[in-house]
C-alpha cells in the first residue's frame, strides 16, 4: 500500500529529457516508483491528461515576514511552488538584536514595500538568533524554506549602528565570520548582500560599506559548506554589472562557492549591453566559476493615480504641469474644467493605442467596485465616452484614488526575453514573492513561464522549461534530493495541464495583518500540489496541512 | 562646452513598477551612454531645464543630469535620524 500513486500522467521528470507516460508512487515522503503502478494507495490522483513535474523552486523571494504569520507563503504553493528561498538583497528577519528592529523593518518598507503596520500587527518578535528564527518560522510551515542570511543584518548585529557608517575592523569582520557560522550550522542557504539598495533615509544599506576584504571573509565562510553567495549588481549599468560579476567569478574560484546576481532585464533598448553581460558570463564560466545571472519570466508593469506624480505623462505638457504642480484640488479642478480637460484628451491623442488597454487596478468607492479589472476600453465602452475620459471621470469620481496599471511596459520583448530564458547559463528567478505587495502581484512566474513562454511563444520546451525552475536551481543551490522525479528523491510534486497552466489576473486582497491589502495572482490550470509527499494544496481542496522543510545548502 | 548631452529622452519600467525616465547621453565622441532617472530626479532635471514635456530635455548638458541625481540622492538627507515617514 502506498500513500500516494498518480496515475496516467505525463512525467516532466526535471532532468530536461522528453516526457513519458507512466505512474508516481510514493511512500513517507519519497518517490519509490515510477512506472506501471498497479498496487493500491491511500491517494489516488488520475492525471490523464496532465503532466506530472517535480515541485518548482523560486530561487528569489522575500517571503522573510509572511511566514510568520502564513506557513504556506500564499499563494506561491497553488502556483506548483514547493521550496521558496527568501532573504536576498541582503535582508533578512535575522540574526537581529531586539534593538535594530525597526531599523530592519524600516528597510523592509523602504526596499521590499513590505507595510509598516504589517509588522507592527503581525510579528510577535520572540526571536534574535538565526536559529530561534528558523524554530519560530518552522511551526506550521507548509512550504519548504531555504533562507539566506542578509549581510546588512550581520553587519548590524556585530557591529551595532556602526554598520551604517564604515568598514569593518578585522575583529568585527572576525565577528561576522563567527555570526555566519552559526547561522549556516542552523540551516541558512547562504549569504545575500546588496550593491544598490537604499535604506528607508535613502542612505545605503549597511552591506553597501563592506570593503571587498569583508566580503571575501565572509565568502571565505561560505566555501567551509559550500553554500550560495547572492548579490544585486548596479544592473541598471551594463559595465557596472560586468565588473561586479568578475569580482564574484573570484570568489566563486577562490572559496569554491556558488554565487548568483539578480537581476538582469532585457528591454528593447539594451539587447546589446545584455548580450556583452552573458558573453562574460560563459568566459567566467568558462574559467571555472559560478556565476548564475537571475532573470525573472513576467513583464514590468507600471502603475499610477493621480494623487501621486508619474513619469508615465512625461511626454505631454499639459498632463506633466498639473500632475507636477497641481495639488490635490488643483488637479481635480483641471479635470473639471472643460476648456483644460479637451486640451488634456487632445494631448493624449498621440498615445491612442495605449489609454484603452489601461486596467483600472483599485477605487475606494463601492460604486466603482465591479469596474476593477476592467480595461478603459471596457470601461469607455459601457459608459459611452472615450477610455481618456473614462479614466478622468473615474479619478474625480475616486477622488485621484483610482489606480491604473499600464502592463507589460519593461522586460516585455518576448523574443529577447524568451532567448534570455532558454539560456543554459541563465538562472530563472527574480520573482521577488512576498515583496512590492502595495504595486504588483509577484506570484505566478512558473505559470507566465510554461504559458506564455512554452505554450504560447515557444521559446523552450516544457522539458526545458521544467528543468529551469526543479533540477537546475536544485543543481545551482545545491538543495538535495529534490528538483527530480526520480525513485529515492522527495515527492515535491506538481500536477498541472500544459493546456492551460498559467497565472490568473491580478486580484487586491486583505490578508495582511494589520487589516492591510496586497496584490495577488491565483494559479490556473495547476491541479494539485505535493509537498514530502503530502498534499499541499489542490484546486478542488485548497491548502491541507503539509509539513515543510528548512532545506540546508549543501555544497553544489 | 559640454561633454556629453541628452540625445534622447525614453519611458522606462523601473523594477517597482514605477515610471522612470530614461535618458540617452551622447558624447563628443560620438559614444553613448543611457542614464535611468527616478520620478524626483526627472522632476529636479525638467525644472531645471526649465522643460515643459520630455522632448524639452534633449540639448541639455550632462551637468544638468548630474545635479538631478544628486538632489535626488540627497532629497532624505535633511530629514535627520529615520527618515521621512513613509508609512
Amino acid at each position: 500500500m502506498y500513500d500516494l500513486v498518480i496515475r496516467n500522467g505525463r512525467v516532466v521528470d526535471g532532468s530536461g529529457l522528453p516526457a513519458y507516460r507512466a505512474d508516481v508512487a510514493v511512500k513517507d515522503g519519497r518517490i519509490v516508483r515510477i512506472g506501471h503502478v498497479t498496487d493500491d494507495a491511500r491517494r489516488v490522483v488520475d492525471a490523464a491528461g496532465k503532466v506530472v513535474a517535480p515541485g518548482f523552486i523560486d530561487p528569489h523571494t522575500h517571503f522573510d515576514a509572511q511566514l510568520l504569520w502564513d506557513g504556506c507563503a500564499k499563494p506561491a504553493l497553488s502556483h506548483g511552488v514547493t521550496t521558496i528561498v527568501p532573504g536576498n538583497c541582503s535582508l533578512s528577519l535575522a540574526p537581529l538584536r531586539a534593538e535594530h528592529r525597526m531599523k530592519l523593518v524600516g528597510m523592509f518598507n523602504q526596499i521590499e514595500e513590505m507595510p509598516l503596520k504589517a509588522f507592527r500587527e503581525g510579528v510577535v518578535w520572540d526571536w534574535e538568533t538565526f536559529a530561534e528564527y528558523i524554530a519560530r518560522i518552522r511551526k506550521g510551515l507548509a512550504i519548504n524554506v531555504a533562507p539566506l542570511v542578509g549581510h546588512s543584518v550581520l553587519r548590524l548585529w556585530v557591529m551595532g549602528d556602526a554598520a551604517m557608517d564604515r568598514t569593518a575592523t578585522e575583529d568585527e569582520i572576525a565577528g561576522m565570520q563567527a555570526v555566519l557560522r552559526e547561522c549556516l550550522d542552523a540551516g541558512a542557504a547562504g549569504l545575500s548582500t546588496s550593491y544598490v539598495d537604499m535604506d528607508e533615509r535613502l542612505l545605503p544599506v549597511p552591506s553597501r560599506h563592506a570593503d571587498p576584504a569583508e566580503v571575501d571573509a565572509l565568502a571565505a565562510v561560505l566555501g567551509e559548506y559550500g553554500r550560495m553567495l547572492q548579490i544585486v549588481p548596479e544592473f541598471y549599468d551594463a559595465d557596472l554589472t560586468i565588473a561586479r560579476l568578475d569580482q564574484l567569478a573570484e570568489l566563486s574560484i577562490r572559496h569554491g562557492i556558488p554565487t548568483t546576481f539578480s537581476p538582469l532585464f532585457v528591454n528593447a533598448d539594451n539587447v546589446a549591453a545584455v548580450d556583452r553581460v552573458m558573453r562574460r558570463v560563459d568566459e567566467q564560466f568558462d574559467r571555472g566559476a559560478r556565476v548564475w545571472p537571475q532573470v525573472q519570466t513576467r513583464p514590468i508593469d507600471i502603475s499610477f493615480c493621480f494623487a501621486v506624480p508619474s513619469l508615465l505623462f512625461i511626454r505631454f505638457p499639459g498632463w506633466y504641469r498639473i500632475m507636477r504642480f497641481g495639488a490635490h484640488e488643483e488637479i481635480l479642478a483641471a479635470f473639471r474644467d472643460p476648456e483644460t480637460r479637451a486640451k488634456l484628451i487632445a494631448e493624449a491623442a498621440s498615445l491612442a493605442g495605449l489609454w484603452p488597454r489601461l486596467v483600472l487596478r483599485h477605487v475606494k468607492t463601492e460604486a466603482n467596485r465591479d469596474l476593477v479589472g476592467r480595461t478603459l476600453g471596457e470601461i469607455a465602452e459601457l459608459r459611452g465616452v472615450s477610455p481618456v475620459d473614462a479614466m478622468i471621470d473615474l479619478s474625480l469620481e475616486e477622488d485621484l484614488d483610482a489606480h491604473f496599471l499600464a502592463a507589460s511596459m519593461g522586460h516585455n520583448d518576448d523574443t529577447q526575453v524568451g532567448r534570455l530564458l532558454a539560456h543554459p547559463r541563465v538562472h530563472v528567478g527574480a520573482s521577488d514573492g512576498g515583496a512590492h505587495i502595495l504595486s504588483f502581484s509577484t506570484y505566478g512566474d512558473t505559470g507566465y513561464l510554461l504559458g506564455h513562454f512554452v505554450r504560447d511563444v515557444k521559446a523552450l520546451s516544457l522539458e526545458a522549461a521544467v528543468k529551469k525552475v526543479t533540477s537546475d536551481t536544485a543543481a545551482i543551490w545545491g538543495i538535495p534530493e529534490r528538483g527530480l522525479l526520480q525513485p529515492g528523491y522527495v515527492a515535491d510534486i506538481v500536477v498541472f495541464d500544459p493546456a492551460t497552466i498559467d497565472r490568473a489576473g491580478e486580484d487586491f486582497v486583505g490578508d495582511v495583518p494589520g487589516d492591510g491589502f496586497r496584490y495577488v495572482r491565483a494559479s490556473a490550470g495547476v491541479d494539485s500540489v505535493f509537498v514530502g509527499g503530502a498534499l499541499a494544496w489542490s484546486a478542488a481542496e485548497g491548502y491541507q496541512p503539509a509539513q515543510g522543510e528548512i532545506l540546508p545548502g549543501l555544497a553544489a | 562646452m559640454s561633454a556629453a548631452v541628452i540625445s534622447r529622452v525614453q519611458l522606462g519600467a523601473a523594477h517597482d513598477g514605477a515610471a522612470e525616465m530614461v535618458l540617452t547621453l551622447r558624447y563628443d565622441n560620438g559614444g553613448e551612454t543611457l542614464v535611468a532617472l527616478d520620478a524626483h530626479a526627472a522632476d529636479h532635471l525638467m525644472a531645471a531645464c526649465r522643460a515643459t514635456d520630455a522632448a524639452g530635455l534633449v540639448g541639455q548638458g550632462w551637468e544638468r543630469v548630474r545635479d538631478a541625481l544628486e538632489a535626488s540622492s540627497n532629497r532624505y538627507a535633511a530629514a535627520g535620524p529615520g527618515g521621512p515617514d513613509n508609512r
